[in-house]
């Protein structure tokens, strides 16, 4: 039977040309779309093979090394596309934007953060004021995109049970502000981050807790730096190829007040002269082109000379947000604090600042533990 | 090593089937071993030496059987002791610790529990080597002399872990003396590609549907949603269970063996009878050659039969795990299977045939909640959640979502347990003789290759912690 024939044949180049292409061909060793470095060649010893991690390692690098793997991966999303599936990776697929999907948020996370922040404001009640911005994701922000029916928590009465567990804190409502602007680009379609106009619409939100006059938007010159960025979710989705980004940098159109940006990272310290990291455009992340890679603490010096200093606790929503806040603050320091190992105050004097940010989104907001080290470092 | 593996599909099955396919025939029941060996070993590294130890014990009781040929006594002596052993690992190894844990809640003692893991397919491969043994005692077989071909047969790759449960009489000739033809090998690639599909296309995604309903609090949890929830899991375990059979069996063709068939579309069943001779159909023939008959079957007038049927399904839920809900899961069948015994199954065969196939079907449905929940508070909770009695009304946005996003994989999950493609490639083939196979030729590379796909991407995870 010549049906048989071929399925014999075709099965036996499938399982033997597979293995033996993918083990001939150069490895990489970083998934660029993944942003993670693969798996490495399993280590044979009696110890790896009795604990089995022999076998784990040898599947994960198999899988991960695999010939045509990110093609095959983009194909299983094409199926399950075509299965009716709209959420792939915990991506939502709408008509016109990725949007990612907010799991339940834990309530003892929420709030031992509430309680780090109020501890927070408490220590520091006589020298800085404290503010509180929680960002509501697209999620929130564009109910009506989503697929039909589908499930998600509601951001707002997140974000309200949130802020009534803090206290002397002011607290900001950057949902109102967004879903006014919602006609227009204010969060990426493949990216889970706002757009630096989003951002620009979170500044000015800040204005008034934060005691500054925000600048309006003309006042800007709007540089457009990419036109093809493929962001976090189409990472997780892969899907939505035609959904590609542009990416605009603000700069203020009566000069650029920053002087310094100082990285820091363990002992050492790296400075630079812009929050624009512009060769990170040239990479798959393009988002860090705002200062850069996500690191512990960055400090930013203006030439504004108004005294006013800045302390931000922020997840990388904030990055987008400096081209603005800048305008308005002698320094800026940066912290994230997932990032930070060290004491804060090995860097930094925090009697220095008058006011204290924490700008976060809701996404990562849920589920970060990191907050507590606000007050113990 | 599970078959929907890249290390089993990209590494040990091409490696295995090749040597396998030029070595010499009497080498061939050789490679069997020795692949099966690392086959267990690379699930089981340590354990793969209680297996061996079965293995030496089920076969040195076979030769002592051999040698005490006239001596019926001694005979008796050596198969007792063999099964006493092998059933010693089996309880050791899967029942210990909830016979520990029972003990000490019953007596308030402080056994310390063993906490074995356990040691992959031993219910299995237990199983099948006890059928040697017995069966040989019986006579109905003859004695196995090669230590080589005794090893071949329990550690023969393909039924090892996860059945069908091939009795050492079914393989017997196969054993010494088998045909490996490129029509049975094109033959058993066929059924691996399906039972693949089953296991990696419906089994992987109709579970997650599962996986998400099982994880609700089932205080809150509307209607519809527990049904579409239960429901997925009746296809799930269905496809997991019988894809993994037929992919056994295909391989085991690829191999030159024919398999026994272990599931014959179950969920079309119209009572609970048919249902069991249609799931699992090589553990309910075991457990009918080896328990219910020996005890006197349903030769032992009314009160026997009962006790033979509850102590038999009873022993059906305990082999599928050391739990109670598992117990209770075999109770379930076992009261279910007497009652149709004695009067129901008369009075069922006079309804309409759909609400017969409504009542199997439900019972088994309902049969897989108790499958699934390990506490009696949970079983509870979901019955009451199928049922509206939480409270929680008929079905909310998440169950329409549920339903419509997977609606593709239900219909074809649903379509595919029955006859309906069966037929469908029949009527094909009638109405165009020699472009049948090409459909199914073209059906079954599309299969393959989509489920490479799926197969493939399950290690793709963006790591993407570092950007937010």
């Amino acid at each position: 039977m010549l049906s048989k024939k071929i399925l014999t044949a075709v099965f036996f180049a499938v399982i033997i040309l597979f293995p033996a292409v993918t083990l001939f061909l150069p490895k990489q060793n970083f998934s660029e779309l993944e942003n993670r470095s693969l798996a490495t060649a399993p280590t044979f010893s009696l110890q790896s093979i009795t604990d089995k991690s022999f076998m784990d390692q040898t599947e994960t690098y198999l899988a991960d090394h695999i010939v045509l793997r990110e093609q095959i991966a983009k194909a299983k999303t094409a199926l399950d596309l075509l299965s009716g599936k709209r959420e792939i990776g915990g991506v939502y697929v709408c008509d016109d934007m990725l949007v990612e999907h907010i799991s339940q948020p834990d309530a003892d996370i929420t709030a031992s953060n509430a309680q780090a922040i109020n501890a927070f404001a408490q220590k520091y009640a006589d020298t800085m004021q404290t503010t509180v911005m929680l960002v509501p994701t697209a999620e929130a922000v564009y109910p009506q995109k989503l697929p039909a029916f589908a499930p998600h928590i509601d951001q707002t009465e997140y974000i309200r049970s949130f802020y009534d567990q803090l206290d002397n804190v002011n607290t900001v409502d950057a949902y109102t502000v967004l879903t006014a602007h919602q006609k227009e680009y204010i969060f990426y379609r493949t990216d889970h981050h706002w757009t630096s106009y989003g951002a620009y619409l979170g500044y000015t939100a800040l204005a008034k807790p934060l005691g500054f006059k925000a600048a309006t938007a003309d006042m800007f010159n709007i540089e457009h730096v990419s036109h093809d960025f493929l962001g976090t979710l189409y990472s997780k989705a892969l899907c939505g190829e035609k959904m590609a980004d542009s990416i605009d940098l603000y700069t203020y159109s009566q000069g650029d007040p920053v002087t310094d940006v100082i990285r820091y990272s363990g002992k050492n310290k790296q400075t630079y002269s812009s929050i624009f990291f512009r060769e990170n455009l040239e990479g798959k992340d393009k988002y860090t082109v705002f200062l850069g890679q996500n690191n512990g603490l960055v400090r930013i010096q203006t030439n504004v000379d108004n005294g006013k200093k800045l302390l931000v606790f922020k997840d990388s929503f904030a990055n987008a947000a400096m081209q603005f806040l800048t305008l308005h603050y002698e320094e800026i320091a940066v912290v994230d604090l997932r990032y930070l190992n060290v004491p804060l105050s090995d860097y930094l004097d925090l009697s220095e600042y008058d006011q204290a940010l924490f700008l976060y989104n809701v996404g990562t907001f849920t589920s970060d533990t990191s907050l507590r080290k606000v007050t113990t470092y | 090593m599970v078959f929907s593996s890249m290390t089993f599909l990209f590494g040990f099955l091409p490696i295995v089937l090749l040597i396998y396919y030029i070595v010499p025939q009497r080498i061939k029941n050789l490679v069997i071993m020795i692949s099966g060996l690392l086959f267990y070993a690379w699930g089981e590294p340590v354990y793969v030496l209680v297996m061996l130890l079965t293995i030496a014990i089920d076969y040195g009781a076979g030769m002592l059987m051999e040698r005490f040929d006239g001596n019926q006594k001694r005979r008796l002596a050596v198969m007792i002791t063999a099964v006493v052993l092998n059933l010693l690992f089996l309880g050791i190894f899967k029942y210990s610790s909830f016979v520990v844990q029972n003990l000490n809640s019953l007596f308030q003692t402080n056994i310390p529990d063993p906490q074995l893991p356990l040691p992959i397919g031993i219910s299995f491969y237990t199983f099948q080597a006890m059928s040697y043994v017995i069966d040989l005692y019986r006579r109905e077989i003859r004695v196995q002399k090669s230590f080589v071909n005794f090893a071949g047969y329990v550690t023969l790759f393909p039924q090892l872990i996860a059945g069908p449960i091939v009795r050492y009489s079914d393989v017997e000739a196969q054993i010494n003396e088998r045909e490996i033809s490129t029509r049975k090998i094109g033959d058993g690639i066929s059924i691996f590609i399906r039972g693949l599909a089953k296991k990696v296309l419906l089994a992987n995604t109709i579970g997650a549907i599962w996986t998400t309903v099982k994880a609700m609090d089932y205080s809150t949890l509307p209607a519809a949603t527990a049904w579409i929830g239960i429901l997925a899991f009746t296809f799930q375990i269905y496809y997991d269970f019988s894809g993994y059979s037929d992919m056994a069996i295909g391989l085991g063709k690829m191999l030159g063996f024919e398999f026994p068939q272990n599931f014959d579309h179950p969920y079309l069943s119209k009572s609970i009878t048919e249902f069991w001779r249609r799931w699992h159909m090589t553990l309910g023939s075991w457990f009918r050659s080896y328990v219910y008959i020996p005890m006197g079957g349903n030769r032992v007038g009314k009160w026997g039969l009962v006790r033979n049927i509850l102590v038999v399904w009873m022993l059906t839920g305990l082999w599928h795990g050391a739990s109670w809900n598992f117990v209770f899961w075999g109770l379930y069948f076992g009261i279910i299977l007497l009652i149709e015994k004695l009067f129901l199954g008369k009075l069922i065969q006079k309804l309409p045939r759909i609400l017969q196939w409504l009542y199997a079907f439900l019972l088994v449905v309902f049969g897989w909640v108790l499958f699934e929940m390990d506490s009696l508070p949970a079983i509870g909770g979901f019955f009451s959640a199928m049922f509206g009695l939480n409270g929680a009304g008929f079905g909310n946005k998440e169950s329409i979502y549920l339903l419509l996003s997977n609606a593709v994989v239900i219909l074809l999950a649903a379509v595919c347990s029955t006859m309906l493609p069966r037929r469908l490639f029949g009527w094909c083939r009638r109405k165009w003789q020699i472009g049948a196979n090409g459909v199914r030729l073209t059906t079954e590379l599309v299969l393959f290759f989509v489920c490479i796909c799926y197969l493939v991407t399950s290690t793709y995870n963006p790591f993407l912690y570092f950007n937010f």
